[in-house]
């Protein structure tokens, strides 16, 4: 707080006499216990005057320590969520309890360089955590100076589990994503949420190191002029593009094997889906389109020619009939024009088409001669409406600048109750679609916000999808997956993508295995 | 212990150091206690800031006791009613902020941060402290005027019903304790 002591006493003495209503503070009572997750206690009577004539003395001598309960909805917001019953990803609620008893509270602070970084909670099961951190500069300077992503240089999560090995060697770096709306500009919350690569971590002691809090800047973005306000605008002039109208983008069969012959990439592309000709497919491309809708002043010659959006990724099909034009729009980045921040460009590619038509990789019809085509995509948006904030910009040079310099350590237990339940199993199944690997499961580890897939395996075996499914016929995909292999035992790892009731879990089909718990 | 009262059994009317221990050491007993002796007077600082809108206004009221009870265990709490009052006001503020951002409201719409609020204009800045200094060495009544003014957001007719002075007086008063104001933060190089 930036008010020194006689400031402070100079407001005490300042007479506002105002009162509340006993609803009015009742209702804030209530609202404030909701937030921090206290129970009310008795109204103090004789009994508690002595208590706090106690509590008084050993105060003076000593910190006292309570444990609260962590409010998952304020420390975690958005972070956690359910299937309904007619299958929509809703904020959790019904299932809230199953998330509480899987979380503790932290809430240590250090400060350094006007930065106050507070762990405040975690929820966790055996090999699972989610943190949940809060940061504020204390003089109440706005954290960044360009509004773009913010995250921490390096989060680096140790658990002590008696290993001799130095602490740098046995910890897992984590990625620092942020949680809070940035309405605030001199506070901010991050989400930490990984599979530790220690096992049965409760009980045991942490360690989180954050440094350097840096944003993503677009030091050279440039303003194409937009002719509408919004990428939006320019969605809904096109129709609606659907899952199944995406171009598979395929690789032919001889790019393929000259990957998979190389030395270290045999399993590369294991996992990918194929399609009925047998050949990977590793992206989607819009189908071109009857129109060009202008967008630009700086770029009068480029037209939009098709947009839409699958699997959370943004495609815009772009042409310009001026070659230079064309190869010179590049470098795209959605900026978010209330918050300023950044979706760098995830993947881009861009051909002239000549007269003699010819299949190029991504452009698989022959189209207008002297045309050039670009597509791009860009990954975090979900829906149509959240194209409203966002304008194009280009020669975004995106990088990361550090804005605050500072190393924050917590050491804390990760204390907080065992929702993880095992199974032992007996099931095996093939894992990679090329060159399968034999994945001979024998336990499962399933909490209601992971689940871990245990075995041995001859070979190393790569990230699968899995699908969960429910007592009550729903299933849950996963795809968050990490896998890993050390001396022939191997595991898969998935985060839930929604809290799920352990009790309520049917089966879960990983490769080609349905295995049923119970 | 001063502020015990046996007279109603349950009932006590605690100083405010009394309740700031009560914090720490039984959270629960020690917020309702701060709430039910200075919600009114947070809800009144909000209220200013934020116009009527309901909602926000009991977010905000709900946040100022959150924070205090996160503060509690980091620092000594000295001046509790000051303390809270602060807290109430930036809670407040970043909810204005935040309104105004999303566009949910606009300046016109509320009376708070005119052009001329000395105070929310230099506050982001490193030299807070001398800006809370210069205000300290202030005479009487300019001191509790611009307070109440720039601090409270207490309307010039409130200022005046509760210090018994005219308001074309207390006008007066804030205009020259602003220009003042401002010539001695420039005299010491305080910049935006």
């Amino acid at each position: 707080m930036n008010y020194n002591e006689e400031f402070l006493s100079y407001i005490n003495d300042i007479n506002i006499e105002v009162t509340s209503s006993k609803e009015e503070i009742d209702s804030t009572y209530t609202l404030v216990m909701k937030k921090i997750r206290l129970n009310k206690k008795p109204k103090l009577g004789k009994k508690g005057m002595t208590l706090l004539i106690l509590a008084a003395i050993i105060a003076a001598s000593t910190i006292s320590v309570v444990a609260y309960q962590l409010s998952i909805k304020e420390s975690f917001p958005k972070v956690f969520n359910e299937q309904n019953s007619v299958g929509q990803i809703v904020p959790v609620e019904e299932k809230l309890p199953l998330v509480e008893q899987a979380g503790s509270y932290i809430n240590q602070t250090v400060t350094q360089n006007d930065v106050k970084v507070t762990v405040n909670g975690v929820v966790g099961d055996s090999d699972t955590v989610y943190l949940s951190i809060d940061v504020e500069d204390i003089t109440g300077k706005a954290l960044q100076t360009e509004g773009g992503q913010l995250k921490f240089n390096s989060a680096y999560f140790h658990i002590d589990d008696g290993s001799e090995a130095g602490f740098y060697a046995t910890g897992q770096y984590c990625w620092s994503e942020r949680i809070d709306d940035g309405s605030i500009p001199s506070k901010a919350t991050f989400l930490i949420n990984e599979k530790t690569i220690v096992e049965d971590i409760i009980g045991k002691k942490a360690t989180l190191v954050l440094t350097d809090l840096e944003e993503l800047t677009s030091a050279k973005a440039t303003d194409i002029e937009m002719t509408y306000d919004n990428v939006y605008d320019i969605y809904s002039q096109f129709e609606t593009v659907k899952d199944e109208d995406f171009i598979e983008q395929a690789i032919p069969k001889e790019s393929e094997k000259s990957t998979v012959n190389t030395p270290g990439f045999e399993h590369y592309f294991d996992n990918y889906p194929r399609n009925e000709k047998g050949e990977v497919i590793d992206g989607y491309a819009l189908p071109y389109t009857d129109k060009e809708i202008a967008f630009s002043n700086k770029y009068p010659n480029t037209y939009v020619m098709n947009i839409g959006i699958k699997d959370k990724n943004l495609y815009i099909l772009v042409t310009s009939s001026v070659e230079e034009e064309g190869k010179s729009f590049r470098d795209l980045a959605l900026k978010n024009i209330v918050t300023g921040e950044l979706i760098p460009l995830n993947g881009s590619s861009g051909s002239i088409c000549y007269v003699d038509g010819g299949l190029e990789y991504g452009f698989t019809e022959p189209q207008k001669p002297n045309i050039y085509y670009s597509r791009f995509y860009f990954e975090g948006i979900n829906s149509p409406e959240q194209l409203k904030d966002y304008v194009i910009e280009t020669n975004a040079a995106i990088n990361f600048q550090t804005v605050r310099k500072g190393e924050w350590r917590f050491d804390f237990d990760l204390s907080y109750q065992n929702t993880t339940k095992t199974f032992d199993v007996s099931s095996s199944c093939a894992i990679g679609e090329v060159n399968p690997v034999k994945f001979n499961i024998s336990k499962i580890k399933i909490s209601p916000i992971s689940i871990t897939v245990m075995g041995t395996s001859d070979d190393i075996i790569y990230d699968t999808p899995a699908t969960i499914k429910m007592k009550d016929g729903s299933t849950v995909e996963l795809s968050h997956c990490s896998s890993d292999t050390r001396d022939n035992n191997s595991s898969l790892k998935y985060i839930f993508p929604v809290v799920v009731d352990v009790d309520q879990v049917e089966s879960v089909a990983v490769g080609d295995a349905v295995i049923l718990i119970s | 212990m001063k502020g015990f009262s046996s007279k109603r059994r349950g009932v006590c009317n605690l100083d405010d150091n009394q309740i700031a221990l009560l914090i720490k050491t039984n959270p629960s007993d020690g917020l309702h206690e701060a709430i039910k002796k200075y919600r009114g007077l947070v809800c009144v600082i909000i209220s200013k800031v934020i116009g009527d809108r309901k909602q926000d206004i009991e977010e905000c009221i709900a946040d100022t006791f959150v924070t205090l009870w996160k503060s509690m265990n980091e620092a000594d709490i000295i001046n509790l009613k000051g303390y809270i009052v602060c807290i109430a006001r930036n809670t407040a503020i970043d909810r204005y902020r935040m309104l105004i951002k999303k566009n949910i409201i606009s300046f016109d719409e509320i009376e708070v941060a005119s052009d001329d609020d000395i105070i929310l204009e230099y506050e982001n800045n490193d030299n807070i402290h001398i800006l809370q200094s210069l205000i300290l060495e202030m005479d009487e009544p300019d001191r509790e005027i611009f307070i109440r003014k720039y601090f409270f957001f207490e309307r010039i007719r409130e200022i005046s019903n509760q210090l018994n002075i005219d308001e074309i007086l207390i006008k007066n008063r804030l205009y020259r304790g602003k220009i003042k104001l401002r010539k001695l933060l420039e005299e010491r190089n305080v910049t935006l």
